[in-house]
């Protein structure tokens, strides 16, 4: 047939490529598939046993109807044909007929869902999205079982069509919000994409700010609860990570084993988040403004021990930290890229050669070690922030170098007012702290008991602000 | 992002004027000018910045649309309205250089001792800068973000004060005459009527209800605090005050138990710090509403400009140290002061028991005229 001819051609005669061939009652049906990404074995049940049963006249409709035994079939015209068989559906072909139909046999690797490494919980749900689009739509809807939960699919990328899906609910979620997002989806034009993180920057009001504007995770208990604040979710076929829009700052202090545990640890331990920030961030910009500037202020004692510690230094202050500082985080970075085992190898070369025999050997003092090593630590209370911190850290690092600790204290106001500039989708990212909403601040840094959270954030916009009516 | 303000981060506003430019030179000043009734010019002139900020708030509940600016417009005409201004903006520049001397003294004083000028500046003025380009909205809400910490540092200061305080020894506080201590009023006005700010913005605060309830609650707890700390100040040093410049710093330095909890006055220093940012901010926010309404266009970039300019001249090289600029305030802004003490607040009150139309109907009016 000529047109699977023309097909096979503009898929550049690939191997993988497929085609079928049967005569049912004098007339030649043809099949066409990719078939690495079809289940074979449903293609012979479904398609091939049921043409060869049929014995009477083959036409698209009749074999539609009353023939095949898919779940989803479509009738195709011509200009279809090549984007069916790239999104993994067989063509049948009929001849004489100008029109095909595409079926549903999709068979792609995709792994089970698991913990995922990134959020791993102590008591709770442990099921994470996987790469598949369709998992992650089966998982929401098992969490999610609600006439209110709307999916939409688009395909965005010139070259990979990759499929990117909206999830909300419409009786919750800000029809503006996700008019906006539609929009932009729509209007995004890129060849490739591999992962929410490509569509994020179309999205967002600020594509080149530091800060995050968006909440990333890969757990469908995260995303469900956050539909059910009104948010809007984004999955991108390929990818399991999941971003929710609008974002605040203090979603990252909130993680989702608060909600799995006793509501005063769970306000404990987001106090200690919210110092961790603090402590990566300028803890080590700090200890070098007193140290430099400003040891008047320091305890005697402990100005004695820095001295001791630090006067056969060949390095400025200053430059110890920064010193520290890159060291670590090339440490950091090669402990990640490595495998498993030299990784472990690889610490400890960190820790003992260049720790305990960079102390000894003069080079670098025992409290600059602690002031960093602690500052790096902390990132990881709180892992979503980790990227924009690790280059904050930096700055106030600078500010408190050269500045002293007027200059760290104006670094701080300067970041929470960058933040505080930021009005995505309408939403204040510090909220519910700048502007104060008392409602919000029963699920904040503090955290109330279930029961007495009966609104729904008013931080983010939505259509029905008390939780629990159908 | 509209740029109208909450009921509570106009509180905040106020409350952090309340202790800006009164926590470091002010209650030394006060000492030297009327020595046992320093506490009786404070308490003065804290009423009176009380009652002008009620005044203030029934002008903002009758004209809820309308700044400062459009009130005055609205009787005298725009010439007058932009002498007053003018004279405002001088009001605001100066205060800004005073924040800036007195925070200048203050890290020379308490952090660093080698403290320099360009530091602060290529400090503050960045900082400052990017708060007031950002919008008065972002700024209130950094501010009130920031509010928290510095009240609860604020009470950590008055507790670590308090240590060192023996009660029963405040003495006799009258010992000045009456005459004496009205001068002496008039002498630190320019350090007060901070309040001034909200006529400004008025037209920029979301109105609501229980408005007056909320920025007093607020102004009234700072103000107690602030009290507080004047008391256990004048108690403290009392006649020896003016060689403590630094207030804030040096009532919690004396802690009789330093010894055991350590340098914990870092507290009442970055306490300080944050002020500095804040006040600023405000003061720079204020002098750049003014500056558009005196040229009649909204350029901020224009505004931050000529502000910035202005400020690094009078800082660099007229008010170049702290003594200068609180001689010429003394000396000479006293009567510039009576704009913002009797003029406008007598012409608001006017308004208020006069004029019978109402704010609204009038931007109304605006509205279809246009």
């Amino acid at each position: 047939m000529k047109i699977i001819q023309q097909i096979k051609e503009q898929l550049n005669n690939n191997p993988d490529v497929s085609e079928r061939q049967f005569l049912i009652n004098g007339k030649k049906v043809y099949l066409l598939f990719i078939k690495s990404t079809i289940d074979k074995t449903l293609l012979v049940h479904s398609v091939i046993s049921p043409l060869l049963e049929y014995g009477g006249e083959p036409n698209l409709s009749t074999l539609s109807n009353s023939v095949l035994r898919a779940s989803e079939v479509e009738k195709v015209t011509k200009d279809q044909f090549v984007k069916s068989l790239l999104r993994n559906k067989v063509l049948l072909f009929v001849d004489g007929e100008s029109d095909a139909l595409a079926i549903d046999m999709e068979l792609l690797p995709v792994r089970q869902p698991s913990e995922p490494p990134t959020s791993p919980t102590i008591q709770g749900p442990r099921e994470g999205f996987t790469e598949s689009v369709k998992t992650t739509m089966a998982l929401l809807r098992k969490q999610l079982p609600s006439k209110h939960l709307v999916i939409k699919s688009f395909f965005v990328g010139e070259m990979s069509h990759t499929q990117v899906v909206l999830f909300y609910m419409d009786n919750l979620a800000d029809k503006k919000i996700v008019k906006t997002l539609e929009k932009k989806i729509k209007s995004i034009n890129t060849d490739i994409v591999l992962d929410p993180h490509y569509l994020v920057e179309f999205i967002v009001g600020r594509p080149n700010s530091l800060f995050e504007q968006y909440g990333s995770t890969e757990k469908p208990d995260i995303v469900t609860a956050k539909l059910m604040e009104g948010r809007v979710a984004i999955a991108v076929d390929g990818s399991p990570i999941v971003i929710t829009l609008p974002f605040m700052v203090f979603e990252d202090v909130q993680n989702s084993n608060d909600y799995y545990t006793n509501s005063h640890y769970a306000t404990f331990i987001r106090y200690v988040r919210a110092f961790g920030i603090l402590m990566a961030t300028v803890i080590p910009g700090v200890y070098l403004s007193l140290r430099l500037y400003h040891y008047r202020i320091v305890p005697l004692k402990y100005i004695l021990t820095i001295s001791a510690t630090t006067q056969n230094l060949p390095f400025t202050p200053f430059l110890e930290i920064l010193f520290i500082l890159i060291l670590f985080q090339m440490l950091y970075e090669v402990s990640l890229r490595l495998p498993r085992y030299l990784g472990i190898a690889t610490s400890i070369v960190g820790a003992l050669v260049l720790g305990d025999t960079g102390v000894q050997a003069g080079l670098i003092s025992p409290p600059g070690i602690i002031v960093i090593a602690l500052s790096l630590i902390a990132v990881y209370t709180v892992p979503n922030q980790a990227p924009q911190l690790n280059i904050i850290r930096l700055v106030f690092v600078f500010l408190g170098g050269t500045l002293g600790l007027f200059g760290v204290v104006g670094g701080m106001i300067y970041f929470v007012n960058y933040l505080n500039s930021m009005d995505e989708f309408g939403v204040p990212i510090l909220a519910p702290y700048a502007p104060r909403v008392e409602n919000d601040l029963k699920d904040a840094l503090h955290k109330k008991p279930m029961p007495k959270m009966k609104k729904r954030p008013k931080s983010v916009k939505s259509n029905d602000n008390i939780r629990g009516l159908e | 992002m509209t740029q109208q303000i909450s009921v509570r981060q106009t509180a905040c506003f106020c409350a952090i004027s309340l202790l800006a430019l009164k926590l470091i030179t002010l209650p030394s000043l006060l000492v030297i000018m009327s020595t046992s009734s320093a506490i009786v010019v404070a308490l003065i002139m804290f009423a009176l910045d009380l009652f002008l900020l009620y005044i203030f708030l029934k002008v903002k509940e009758k004209y809820p649309n309308l700044s400062l600016y459009e009130l005055i417009k609205k009787v005298f005409g725009s010439v007058l309205a932009k002498i007053i201004y003018i004279i405002l903006f001088s009001f605001y520049i100066l205060k800004l250089v005073m924040l800036n001397n007195e925070a200048i003294a203050y890290m020379r004083d308490v952090v660093d001792e080698d403290f320099r000028l360009i530091v602060y500046l290529m400090t503050f003025l960045p900082v400052v800068i990017a708060m007031v380009n950002s919008g008065l909205k972002s700024t209130a809400r950094t501010i009130e973000f920031g509010f928290v910490f510095i009240f609860i540092g604020l009470i950590f200061c008055l507790f670590l004060s308090e240590v060192t305080f023996t009660y029963g020894e405040m003495g006799p506080i009258f010992k000045e005459n009456i005459l004496n201590i009205l001068n002496s009023c008039k002498d630190v006005g320019f350090w007060f009527s901070d309040f001034l700010f909200i006529t400004i913005i008025s037209d920029k605060i979301k109105y609501k209800k229980n408005m007056k309830k909320i920025i007093f609650s607020y102004v009234f707890i700072t103000l107690i605090i602030l009290i507080a700390l004047y008391i256990i100040y004048f108690r403290l040093f009392n006649v020896t005050a003016f060689l403590h410049r630094s207030a804030i710093a040096d009532i919690t330095q004396y802690n009789r138990n330093i010894g055991n909890s350590g340098n914990i006055d870092i507290i009442a220093i970055l306490v300080y710090m944050f002020i500095i940012f804040f006040q600023g901010a405000i003061y720079f926010t204020g002098a750049k509403i003014i500056f558009e309404k005196i040229v009649g266009y909204d350029n901020k970039i224009h505004a931050i400009i000529f502000i910035t300019l202005l400020i690094l001249a009078l800082q660099l090289f007229v008010f170049y140290n702290l003594d200068l600029i609180i001689d010429f305030v003394v000396n000479y802004l006293k009567y510039f002061g009576v704009v913002a003490w009797v003029i406008i607040p007598l012409y608001l009150i006017c308004l208020l028991i006069f004029d019978r139309e109402k704010g609204d109907e009038l931007v109304k009016k605006k509205s279809k005229q246009n």
